[in-house]
């Protein structure tokens, strides 16, 4: 009887293990064309994890990993008690706070306001000038900025001026009080267009049929929007505000070191631009392990981030990315 | 079928074999021909050697030439951040200078940066890979950074200590032996580096005044050159309220920090003792000091000064962001009153841009001084110092080191300094009445005497190490001392050249590992300090600023610093000053 079952269950396994290779054979054009990417991540993501050996050593690169002294925690210590740490990490949090608080909703009424244009040509017109800024390297948006800021023949301070709304230039980039909102209007100025596109590509895929039959209903675009556009994107927003969350650690490299100034490093310094103007003019390797360090402390923080968000979204919504 | 395999699976080998030997033909493939010419032509170039020797006082000094032959292939490498490199169709001197060396080639390898922090990566980088990709013969900068990188590879084995080819090279030891002491390694007294370029009080005449001022511009407001900082805001003033530009708009009295933190905050305390964060002293009780933390009050009065500038518009609201290109754009449109930089940066370039719409425009050099702290000006002192350094990779083949040393070896005599300096006689250069070196008519018609221009020729590019004896010796004034602005500004300081050495031993401390730690990140946050002091709206909040500023260096562990240091003064030696 032992015997039977014990072949029985042999039997399905193997019948199991065919089908598995039977599906596997029947994709392998589809495994095929993921191994370019998997090699990507092998190479780019997984392999350097192994530097992060660097954080827990006095890392000497001519000594190599094997040969530079292991220092514990000694660098996270390090790191926490740099005079600017407690104001770079208030400052990452607000600025990338409010970069979700009001880029994330931002984002989608824009995607909501696209997909409501039926103007074929305005709508592609609008689309094309929203997304061009996304091409644009903060180096240059930022130095476009500047020049358009700035108090000495700026273009907003001389139109401002002329209207009277000013009486003398204004320097907004040197203004604790106007960095932050100038930080998160550029920001929606060169992202939102690109952001848009994957709402956009969500709302496509909303079966037409839900439109018309609301509207026989006598259902008002309003009513559709909320009744029908958002539940049917629900799944997309769930995805990417558990990503934007768990970058949350992150408040634009590229934006803030290009944008920010002496002036407003009260309130433009993050963590990532603390680092690197910190060590770059430190001496010997000693920079090495420290940047490392803020890498892994940020990284941390980010996949907490993301398991709670992960988490919280399959408790109330059913909806989770893992 | 079978035998088409073969030979194809042969010809893979075979292809594969040469594409690897290719690809590592950089460093290894070079030794390895180093190793093999060196055997070979060990006889063609010491016959060669032989007959340089007649012109080269220095190779007969070399005992160890019998030791160690040549190789016939040299590749040196060395960075540059900015400026012109010899045009290989154009350049003169370095094929004469290989057919002198009696090589077969000399390489010049030179690593194009944006910036020098990128040089200093790319030796990080370089160190990284445990040395592999370091080059055979380098010249780096020298930095503290450097510095440390240099001697943590040397330390690794990865360099070679240089004390033994500078006593077989006694000519090359007597250029640099002032500077030795500054290049050794404090941990095992090892050589790894030696001074390329260095500084030499009577060959390099003062190019940072205090500040450049707008000679035309004060003639128009009826003020001579002011001497002291009140004198100078008065005339800042007058700027201010008098001068428009030729579009009528108000003009930039004063440009101060910007990208390079250019600033006279030193003014207000005793010479030599403030530097930002970068400069220490010997006090009164002969302990290392920092004039940022031990003198608040001298401080609170530079950065008062500047807060008083800016709120009243002689300096620009800008002056915390602008980068050195917008300050240029400015500057050659004739906006700007003054400026701090080198005459050869700004004050030279503009006053020759802004001449082409205003003949009477010029910046001329000042120094000022603060009543409060001086009696009256004085000179930039003179540091002694490498500005670069040579750098030489370890278990290289003797007679390819050999080689890199006779060639610096000729360059160092004077018959090298004037082909690399110079050039070749009667194409780029004759002899005055005096019997001085001047440009041949048609070679400063082409070049106007710049720099650049006489780089694409590869003249002053391959000055692998300066002999400024034999330069003194020949040399003509440079187009640039002929200036009627650059004479104007010697007239001002009283001296052409610095009169005095920095003798303070803490000018010549490098950082150490204690201070390395504790002072990171120190001159961005001495910067921020600067900038809010300066935009502060009482002088209460600035007080506050210096006091906080002091509080927290000193939480830090200044203490631990002045320790370091105070000790590691007593191992500099300034006795080369004498």
């Amino acid at each position: 009887m032992t015997t039977l079952a014990g072949s029985q269950a042999k039997s399905k396994r193997q019948q199991l293990a065919g089908k598995i290779l039977h599906k596997i054979w029947d994709q392998r054009w589809l495994y095929v064309f993921t191994i370019p990417g998997i090699i990507f991540f092998l190479l780019f993501s997984y392999y350097p994890m192994f530097g992060i050996i660097m954080a827990f050593q006095d890392y000497n690169p001519v000594k190599g990993y094997s040969g530079s002294e292991f220092v514990g925690f000694d660098n996270f210590n390090t790191i926490f008690q740099l005079p600017d740490f407690n104001n770079a990490l208030r400052n990452t949090l607000i600025i990338s706070g409010l970069k979700l608080i009001i880029g994330f909703p931002a984002t989608i009424l824009f995607a909501l306001f696209i997909n409501e244009i039926h103007h074929t040509i305005f709508k592609r017109v609008v689309q094309t000038i929203s997304y061009l800024p996304y091409f644009i390297s903060w180096v240059i948006a930022a130095g476009l900025w500047y020049k358009m800021l700035s108090p000495d023949g700026g273009l907003i301070n001389e139109m401002l001026t002329k209207v009277g709304f000013l009486n003398e230039p204004y320097y907004f980039m040197g203004s604790t009080t106007a960095f932050v909102p100038i930080v998160l209007f550029t920001e929606l100025w060169k992202n939102i267009g690109f952001n848009a596109i994957i709402y956009l590509a969500a709302l496509s895929s909303i079966d037409p049929h839900l439109y018309e039959v609301s509207s026989i209903d006598g259902a008002s675009r309003v009513r559709q929007i909320w009744h029908i556009a958002l539940p049917g994107i629900r799944g997309t927003m769930v995805l990417l505000f558990i990503l934007s969350a768990s970058g949350l650690m992150s408040a634009g490299f590229d934006q803030l070191w290009t944008m920010g100034n002496l002036q407003v490093q009260e309130v433009g310094q993050i963590l990532d631009t603390l680092i690197l103007s910190y060590l770059r003019n430190s001496g010997g390797f000693m920079g090495l392990s420290l940047g490392a360090t803020m890498g892994v402390f940020q990284a941390t923080v980010g996949l907490i981030l993301f398991l709670v968000c992960n988490f919280v979204a399959k408790l109330f919504k059913q909806e989770s990315l893992i | 079928m079978r035998i088409q395999r073969k030979v194809g699976i042969l010809l893979s080998v075979a292809t594969l074999s040469l594409g690897v030997a290719g690809c590592s033909g950089g460093d290894n493939g070079n030794n390895a021909g180093g190793n093999n010419t060196a055997a070979n032509d060990t006889a063609t170039t010491n016959n060669t050697a032989t007959t340089n020797d007649t012109t080269n006082n220095a190779a007969t000094n070399a005992p160890a030439e019998e030791e160690a032959g040549t190789v016939s292939d040299l590749k040196i490498t060395a960075f540059n951040w900015g400026w012109d490199n010899p045009d290989p169709a154009k350049d003169i001197v370095l094929p004469e200078l290989t057919k002198r060396l009696g090589l077969n080639s000399l390489t010049y390898d030179v690593i194009k940066t944006g910036s020098y922090d990128d040089v200093v990566q790319k030796l990080q980088l370089w160190a990284s890979t445990g040395g592999s990709d370091w080059p055979d013969f380098v010249a780096t900068g020298a930095d503290g950074k450097t510095k440390l990188i240099l001697n943590n590879m040397g330390e690794s084995g990865k360099l070679e200590d240089l004390t033994p080819w500078l006593e077989k090279y006694p000519n090359v030891k007597k250029a640099v032996e002032k500077l030795l002491p500054f290049s050794t390694n404090p941990h095992d007294g090892k050589l790894y580096s030696i001074p390329q370029n260095f500084s030499n009080m009577q060959a390099y005449a003062i190019d940072q005044p205090t500040i450049w001022i707008r000679k035309d511009w004060l003639d128009k407001v009826n003020l001579g050159y002011p001497k002291t900082v009140d004198e100078f805001y008065n005339a800042l003033k007058a700027f201010k309220d008098q001068i428009k530009d030729v579009n009528g708009q108000p003009v930039v009295p004063y440009s101060a920090f910007g990208e390079n933190f250019r600033n006279m905050i030193n003014l207000f305390f005793p010479p030599g003792q403030n530097g930002g964060t970068g400069v220490w002293y010997t006090d009164a009780d002969g302990k290392a000091a920092r004039s940022d933390v031990t003198q608040p009050e001298n401080l609170i009065r530079a950065l008062t000064f500047y807060n008083k500038l800016y709120n009243e518009g002689l300096i620009e609201k800008e002056s915390f962001s602008l980068k050195q290109g917008q300050i240029d754009e400015k500057g050659n449109q004739g906006r700007i009153g003054a400026l701090h930089g080198a005459y050869w940066e700004m004050a030279n370039p503009y006053t020759d841009n802004m001449k082409k719409t205003d003949p009477n425009a010029q910046f001329v050099g000042i120094q000022l001084y603060d009543p409060a702290i001086a009696q009256g000006p004085s000179l930039p002192q003179f540091r002694l110092e490498a500005w670069s350094l040579w750098a030489v990779k370890a278990g290289l083949p003797k007679e390819e080191v050999n080689t890199f040393f006779k060639t610096l070896d000729y360059v160092l005599s004077e018959e090298g300094t004037i082909l690399t300096k110079y050039g070749i006689e009667g194409q780029q250069w004759e002899r005055n009445a005096d019997g001085k070196i001047v440009d041949t008519k048609a070679f400063f018609d082409e070049t106007q005497g710049d720099w650049n221009k006489r780089a694409h020729l590869g003249i002053d590019v391959y000055s692998f190490i300066p002999n400024y004896e034999a330069l003194i010796k020949n040399q003509a004034p440079s187009g640039y001392e002929m200036r009627e602005d650059m004479i104007e500004t010697w007239k001002n300081l009283g001296s052409k050249f610095p009169t005095e050495y920095i003798s303070d031993p803490q000018r010549y401390v490098d950082p150490g590992d204690v201070e390395n730690k504790m002072t990171v990140g120190q001159s961005e946050r001495y910067k921020q300090l600067v900038a809010k002091a300066v935009t502060a709206k009482t002088p209460e909040e600035i007080t506050k600023l210096v006091e906080d500023w002091g509080k927290s260096i000193r939480a830090l562990g200044y203490d631990k610093v002045v320790e370091e240091r105070t000790e590691a003064a007593k191992s500099v030696n300034l006795d080369s000053l004498k």
